[in-house]
């Protein structure tokens, strides 16, 4: 192993780290609590938390709560499953921004630098524009189902292509990723053209929205997200390896073509099922990762956790200006997310510019 | 005594079963309302079979067409919430601007928690986009109809339809009847004319956006005894060049007058002042017009007094009181 530091320096770095991570999970309980208690329809923010309690065993039958039908239904279908999809994009995202930029070793690189993004559009404007929701799937979530669909085939082709072409095999998938983004952006901007009678719906689907998110998206994303990640966090020492390099990182037994395999599989899985229930969200797969390795430096033991966490806080918060700050009418979450993200990030760079230097 | 205490439990059990047949008859039938004899079934335009228990009191919009309908149906009392849209008589702007009728919305920004929060008894939407919000709030439960206005029969289909759940089939029929012979009166005035070519043009911005056969504005213009110029084009918009003008030398040019024209300052004297367009049979006779694109484009209950206002257009002839 790598690691040659003193017993007690290495304990120290342990508890360090504890302590972010309980002070991230500490302050993401706090985003939930704050983002459910507003929204467009006015209610008190104890009646929102008599609802919650409510619905909690054993402690629940301790609790009055005097809030009408429609209030309890608000928060408990609309407001909170929304928060917790929020919750779950934002951390796929991070995670799978935090993988790409370190198995591409690209501070460029994003979730969806592999073409993720836009298969998922043409998946998703396929279903829109043909309307398959009405003879296809039974009519519920043929969108998402369709955005998932085109996100794995995507991947799948972009992959299988590159590793036919061998050579430097990170590279070319890199650019093979990047035409085909260009080349299904092309073919979904096509699918628009043709059907723009529904070219609203396709334009802001591909702005990402967490808008019509429910229960069901909430629990048929979580578990692929949430094994994924496990998967993910598994390898962090092989990835803080590959920092060094292919040929370092098989030096030091890790077998770095497996290794790409794998974590590019959960990494495409998770962003894909994220893509599939919230549409093209940007910003948090690209710089999340990069504020979190500001604050908590490169070691990706560290790094994938508090990512997955402060990308869950941050899309949280975003989601809930986006739907207050112009109600009722909605503002595509990814507007506010690089609207706000972007100058907060270069305000992080400059002031710590020095540590970014450490990029690897 | 054994005996005495099964006869007082089996009296107590009967009594129960009786008093709770009776209870659940009694809830039955509140559950019925007055209007509605026995639950209405109907299929919508995107082929779901909708169960109707009553006639709805608070009905959501969440496409403008749908509002219109309402409106055409004599329902504004009964409707809640609707989207926010510029191109709405002043009847419907002046009801959501004092908030009788909350808004829940844009068409593509839809507020799912502002719907929930009117209590609606039934959500009005239109398919295509809107079918991932009209999703949502299938799931949540609620009464959801989905029209999806194919065409100006579709149209006539669909102000049925809403008629039929709504009870007022009657009004619905009444003002079907009313657009069908309107429609059908200048069908048969202009069938046997020429038909002249028509452009309409709703913007531009480098290249000229105009209307394909997919499109209301390419049916009323045929129905109004004319030809779209771009009717070969199978999309619903599309954005064209001079060239394509020159080639298809339309009679008359039209300009659908709304948001879109105006954010690029489209007058009938841009027409004439680009170069080339003057070779054009329209310029050349200054066959240039204007019509307020909320006629033409919405597939709403106004689109027949566009379809008239098209129709004077075309063939002014036909119309000697103008």
């Amino acid at each position: 192993m790598i690691q040659s530091e003193p017993q007690s320096s290495h304990l120290k770095r342990l508890s360090r780290w504890k302590i972010i991570v309980a002070l991230l999970f500490f302050t993401l309980i706090l985003a939930i609590i704050f983002s459910v208690a507003i929204g467009p329809m006015q209610i008190s923010p104890i009646d929102v938390y008599t609802i919650l309690t409510k619905n909690i065993p054993i402690i629940g039958n301790l609790v009055e709560s005097g809030a009408s039908n429609i209030e309890t239904e608000v928060v408990l279908q609309v407001r909170l499953p929304r928060v917790f999809a929020a919750a779950i994009v934002g951390v796929a995202l991070a995670c799978a921004g935090v993988v790409l930029q370190g198995l591409l070793r690209n501070p460029m690189a994003d979730p969806y630098v592999l073409g993720i993004s836009a298969g998922a559009s043409l998946g998703a404007s396929l279903a829109i524009a043909f309307g398959f929701g009405i003879s296809f799937l039974g009519f519920l979530y043929a969108i998402p189902f369709m955005a998932f669909i085109g996100a794995l085939g995507t991947i799948f082709i972009v992959y299988s292509i590159s590793s036919r072409s061998g050579g430097s095999s990170m590279l070319t998938l890199l650019l093979i990723g990047i035409a085909a983004n260009s080349f299904l952006s092309a073919i979904v901007a096509l699918v628009q053209l043709i059907s723009s009678e529904v070219l609203h719906g396709i334009v802001f689907w591909i702005l990402g929205s967490l808008q019509v998110s429910g229960w069901n998206h909430v629990f048929v994303a979580s578990p692929l997200i949430l094994i994924g990640i496990c998967i993910i966090y598994f390898y962090a020492r092989d990835l803080n390896m590959l920092a060094f390099g292919e040929t370092q990182a098989k030096h030091l037994g890790v077998d770095a073509e497996s290794l790409n395999k794998r974590m590019l599989v959960c990494a495409s899985l998770i962003t894909a099922a994220a893509v599939s229930i919230s549409g093209i969200i940007g910003f948090i797969g690209l710089i999340i990762p990069h504020i979190t390795r500001l604050l908590v430096g490169p070691d990706h033991r560290i790094l994938i956790p508090s990512s997955a966490l402060l990308g869950a806080i941050v899309l949280i918060l975003c989601d809930t200006l986006a739907r207050t700050i112009m109600s009722p009418a909605e503002i595509p979450v990814g507007i506010i997310t690089s609207l706000l993200g972007c100058p907060f990030f270069v305000y992080l760079l400059l002031k710590k510019k020095s540590s970014f230097g450490k990029w690897h | 005594m054994v005996n005495k205490k099964k006869v007082i439990i089996a009296i107590i059990a009967i009594a129960i079963i009786i008093g709770g047949l009776w209870g659940g008859i009694v809830w039955h039938q509140s559950l019925q309302s007055e209007e509605l004899n026995a639950p209405l079934t109907i299929v919508d335009g995107v082929g779901r079979t909708v169960t109707i228990t009553n006639y709805p009191d608070r009905i959501v919009s969440i496409a403008p067409s749908c509002t219109e309908i309402l409106f055409a149906l004599d329902l504004q009392e009964k409707v809640v919430g609707a989207p926010t849209y510029s191109g709405y008589s002043s009847e419907i702007q002046e009801k959501i601007s004092s908030g009788e009728i909350t808004t829940v919305g844009s068409f593509s920004q839809i507020s799912i928690e502002t719907i929930v929060s009117l209590d609606p008894d039934l959500i009005l939407a239109k398919g295509g986009y809107q079918l991932s919000t009209a999703e949502r709030l299938v799931e949540l439960g609620k009464t959801v109809v989905i029209v999806i206005h194919q065409g100006f029969d579709g149209l006539l289909s669909d102000i049925l339809l809403v008629g039929e759940i709504t009870g007022q089939n009657e009004e619905a029929e009444t003002f079907v009847g009313d657009m069908e012979s309107r429609a059908q009166e200048i069908v048969e005035k202009t069938k046997d004319l020429t038909k002249p070519r028509v452009y309409v043009e709703y913007y531009f911005n480098g290249g000229f956006g105009s209307y394909g056969s997919n499109s209301v504005v390419d049916e009323l213009i045929s129905m109004a005894g004319g030809v779209n110029v771009f009717t070969g084009f199978s999309g619903q918009y599309l954005e064209t060049s001079t060239e394509e003008i020159l080639k298809a030398n339309p009679e008359i040019i039209i300009i659908s007058k709304g948001a879109m024209s105006e954010l690029c300052g489209l007058i009938s004297q841009t027409i004439r002042d680009r170069p080339s367009w003057d070779a054009t049979n329209a310029v050349q006779e200054n066959q240039i017009y204007e019509i307020d694109e909320n006629l033409i484009t919405v597939a709403g209950p106004r689109i027949i007094d566009g379809l008239e206002e098209l129709a004077k257009i075309l063939h002014p002839e036909l119309f000697p009181n103008r």
